[in-house]
């Protein structure tokens, strides 16, 4: 399972997103690496992006952990919007349900990680700005602790 | 050559478009008024006093391929792209306003960025470019 699915998925599980992404799964409008046609004029939308992956090394081999760095960028037709996409998204990476390091975040009950996991690089405020206005974009770069299951 | 003919047949132009029923749609511009309180442009955009129902032409801007209408793909994006080459049916210097103002027009029910305002010397008509852009 990649780990945008991971997140995808995980984060569906709270209403706090749901809130702003949609309450339909196969419609929910956090997509991998390109938004989906018309999906903008729904409502509120996120675009998950891999930056890039640092692998590490133990002596007996890769590091099945991951430090992913990952851009969501967040587009509303309106800012303040937006930022309140950004915070909801922002607090739930905060938690140990946004668990992407630990066996188990699927089951039922999920296995949570001990702490906050995620570490929050850098927010920076941008514009999509091809549609007929400018749309505000919040971007959350993000590095992810993250294996493989 | 009287050229007092010219300017005569050139007066008559418009009438004659005005009367052959060509401009069947209707135009109302509009531009926003405020900001957020964050400082962003709003959306809420307002009409402009004097260019609402504007009687108007509104034909696919001309390319040369015989269709505008495009889809351009990127990486995190893809973009339909519509333009229109819309003809009112007089003088409407305001309009040139509009378009320096980040303004819109909505022709028919659809909503347009107005991306260039044009008329000739004579000042008997305006023609707008304009645009709908999705992703």
């Amino acid at each position: 399972m990649t780990l945008t699915t991971k997140i995808r998925t995980a984060a569906f599980m709270q209403s706090s997103l749901r809130a702003f992404f949609g309450n339909d799964f196969d419609t929910f409008r956090m997509f991998d690496r390109q938004l989906k046609q018309g999906s903008l004029a729904v409502g509120t939308c996120c675009i998950i992006t891999t930056v890039s992956e640092v692998t590490t090394y133990l002596h007996p081999g890769p590091n099945p952990l991951k430090m992913v760095r990952t851009q969501f960028d967040i587009l509303d037709v309106d800012p303040d919007v937006a930022a309140d996409a950004a915070a909801a998204i922002e607090a739930w990476l905060n938690t140990g349900d946004a668990n992407f390091l630990e066996n188990g975040m699927f089951t039922s009950p999920a296995v949570q990680a001990a702490g906050p996991s995620n570490f929050k690089l850098n927010q920076r405020g941008g514009l999509w700005p091809t549609t007929n206005r400018p749309v505000p974009m919040e971007t959350l770069d993000y590095r992810i602790m993250s294996v493989a299951i | 050559m009287d050229q007092n003919l010219i300017r005569k047949a050139i007066l008559g132009v418009m009438p004659i478009v005005r009367d052959s029923g060509l401009l069947i749609s209707f135009a109302t511009f509009k531009v926003p008024p405020d900001l957020t309180a964050g400082g962003f442009v709003r959306d809420n955009y307002v009409d402009v006093p004097g260019l609402i129902d504007i009687a108007c032409m509104a034909s696919p801007l001309g390319t040369g391929s015989g269709f505008s209408a495009s889809e351009t793909k990127a990486q995190e994006e893809q973009q339909a792209n519509q333009e229109f080459h819309i003809v009112l049916d007089d003088f409407y210097p305001a309009v040139n306003d509009v378009w320096r103002s980040a303004g819109c027009v909505v022709v028919d029910g659809l909503t347009l960025d107005v991306t260039g305002v044009e008329h000739p010397s004579q000042n008997q008509y305006t023609r707008v470019r304009a645009q709908n852009v999705t992703i």
